[in-house]
């Protein structure tokens, strides 16, 4: 089995490697972080984990979602259910893939602003978490939503509540009305925990514990809306 | 002779809507069995729940000796489908299409080889498939399917929207298959195709199975049988199609016979008349 997922993911890759849109997607987040931080301070602002986020939300879950809405719009996705292969295994195959591709565009962030600064453990560590927890949701909103339209509508305003929650995040400690739901939203643990792991640090359990509680809640959503497909023959 | 598909009561709900009402029927090893009905009748829900991508509401059926359900994983290694609309990737080319499918098949390489050279692909073979006609993209979707040497073949559509030569080229296909053992089922709209391909046809509207038989004996069934005829009469021509179950046909015919000068003169009776009459002028 393990043979056969390597060789469908080497197939995957050579669809991703001729899809424009991908490229963009994997490029725009370290073009557009250094072009900002360029531009406000000729480069002396100190480099901020946000960008390692947008990178996440960009490339993740953008991409992702596009990939999985592409696949049920021109039928493939259809055609991998027909497969003899368990669609979790190729869903673990096409989302390990993604994650990696993420996890690239984070490290072009951080390589474009730091120069060829090593990665401290911790903070490879959530920049995968992010890249997969970022792909999860990507799969979520790809397998889910009713039509490509919706589709990426839902994954743009799922993005933009993200990325803005991330934003404000330093700011939410004096917003106590807001603070109990904002603070646990995935983005804003994230930029906290990649704060702390830019100086090598790991993130306070609770921290840990309600990433991994979101990544659980959306492969779980995700094992139920294709339980549900299988049902109603979506 | 064995079966190779088995459909026991099979039924679908999607809400309140009863997509199929508890069909059986078997299809024997080696036959082409064809699936006729309106849009909307419930063929190509039945085609899914028996590749296993919807799960029925009641009743059972295997495939190639597997339940769909309970097998569905083994039961996938022993059938090929082609569906109406090509999912394929369009930004890969026709060989890497095939590739992926075969890496997901643990297939072997000759097998692709061979089902170029059978779809005559091999102009074809590198070319990204969003710049091929639909034809070749069907013949590529036919290709993907016999990959694994199937035992069994959903054709759900397959000639649709497809120019006459690549129905032709399609239609060979399918009987060089049929002639090789592989069962298949194919559902269509096109009633001189499936009268012209298929050894048994069954007829669904509105989710039940209406008719089930040879094309033939379907025909022959009296239900299709009708005699047109052409007269002059009154200085004008007439036309009338008097089905041959009508109590009035002999009067009628007596009478045109007897009195007016008969131009044409054909008993007929299609598959499509049938499929008309057991529908109820259903759209298609």
């Amino acid at each position: 089995m393990a043979m056969m997922m390597l060789a469908v993911s080497r197939q995957w890759c050579r669809d991703m490697a001729k899809n424009a849109m991908l490229w963009v997607m994997v490029l725009l987040p370290a073009g557009l972080s250094w072009a900002v931080m360029h531009a406000s301070s000729q480069g002396s602002q100190p480099f901020s984990t946000l960008w390692l986020v947008f990178a996440q939300l960009m490339t993740g879950l953008m991409l992702a979602s596009g990939h999985w809405l592409e696949e049920r719009e021109q039928g493939t996705w259809q055609a991998l259910r027909l497969s003899p292969v368990p669609i979790g295994w190729l869903l673990f195959a096409q989302g390990g893939l993604l994650a990696l591709v993420t996890l690239g565009a984070e490290l072009l962030v951080f390589a474009v602003n730091r120069g060829a600064t090593p990665l401290t453990l911790p903070l490879a560590v959530y920049g995968l978490f992010g890249a997969v927890l970022a792909t999860a949701l990507g799969l979520l909103i790809g397998i889910a939503s009713r039509s490509a339209r919706s589709g990426s509508m839902l994954s743009t305003i799922v993005m933009l509540v993200l990325f803005l929650g991330a934003v404000t995040a330093p700011g939410l400690k004096s917003l106590p009305a807001l603070h109990g739901g904002l603070a646990w939203l995935p983005s804003v643990l994230s930029v906290q925990a990649l704060d702390g792991s830019l100086q090598g640090v790991y993130a306070p359990l609770s921290v840990n514990v309600v990433l991994g509680l979101w990544l659980l809640a959306v492969l779980a959503a995700t094992g139920l809306v294709l339980r549900r497909q299988y049902r109603d023959g979506v | 002779m064995t079966a190779t598909i088995e459909v026991r009561e099979l039924s679908k709900s999607f809400g309140s809507m009863q997509a199929v009402k508890g069909i059986s029927f078997t299809v024997a090893e080696g036959e082409m069995f064809g699936l006729l009905g309106p849009n909307g009748a419930g063929k190509t829900t039945t085609v899914r729940m028996l590749t296993g991508l919807v799960r029925p509401a009641s009743g059972s059926a295997k495939v190639a000796g597997f339940d769909v359900q309970a097998e569905r994983q083994q039961m996938l290694r022993e059938i090929g489908v082609v569906f109406e609309l090509p999912a394929l990737y369009p930004r890969l080319s026709v060989e890497e299409n095939l590739g992926f499918a075969l890496a997901l098949r643990g297939g072997r390489r000759a097998s692709l080889e061979d089902a170029i050279a059978r779809l005559g692909l091999e102009e074809y073979r590198h070319r990204p498939v969003r710049l091929l006609s639909k034809g070749w993209r069907q013949r590529t979707m036919i290709a993907r399917a016999l990959l694994s040497h199937p035992q069994v073949l959903f054709l759900d559509e397959p000639t649709s929207g497809l120019d006459p030569n690549a129905v032709q080229h399609l239609h060979d296909v399918l009987r060089s298959l049929r002639a090789e053992g592989v069962t298949m089922l194919l559902t269509t709209h096109d009633m001189v195709e499936a009268a012209e391909l298929c050894d048994r046809v069954g007829i669904l509207s509105h989710g039940e199975l209406v008719a089930l038989d040879t094309p033939a004996r379907l025909i022959e069934g009296q239900q299709g049988r009708e005699v047109r005829i052409t007269w002059w009469e009154d200085g004008s021509l007439h036309e009338a199609a008097v089905p041959l179950a009508d109590a009035e046909a002999p009067v009628l015919l007596g009478r045109v016979l007897g009195q007016h000068r008969v131009l044409q003169i054909e008993t007929t009776g299609t598959l499509d008349d049938v499929y008309r009459r057991l529908t109820g002028g259903e759209e298609a």
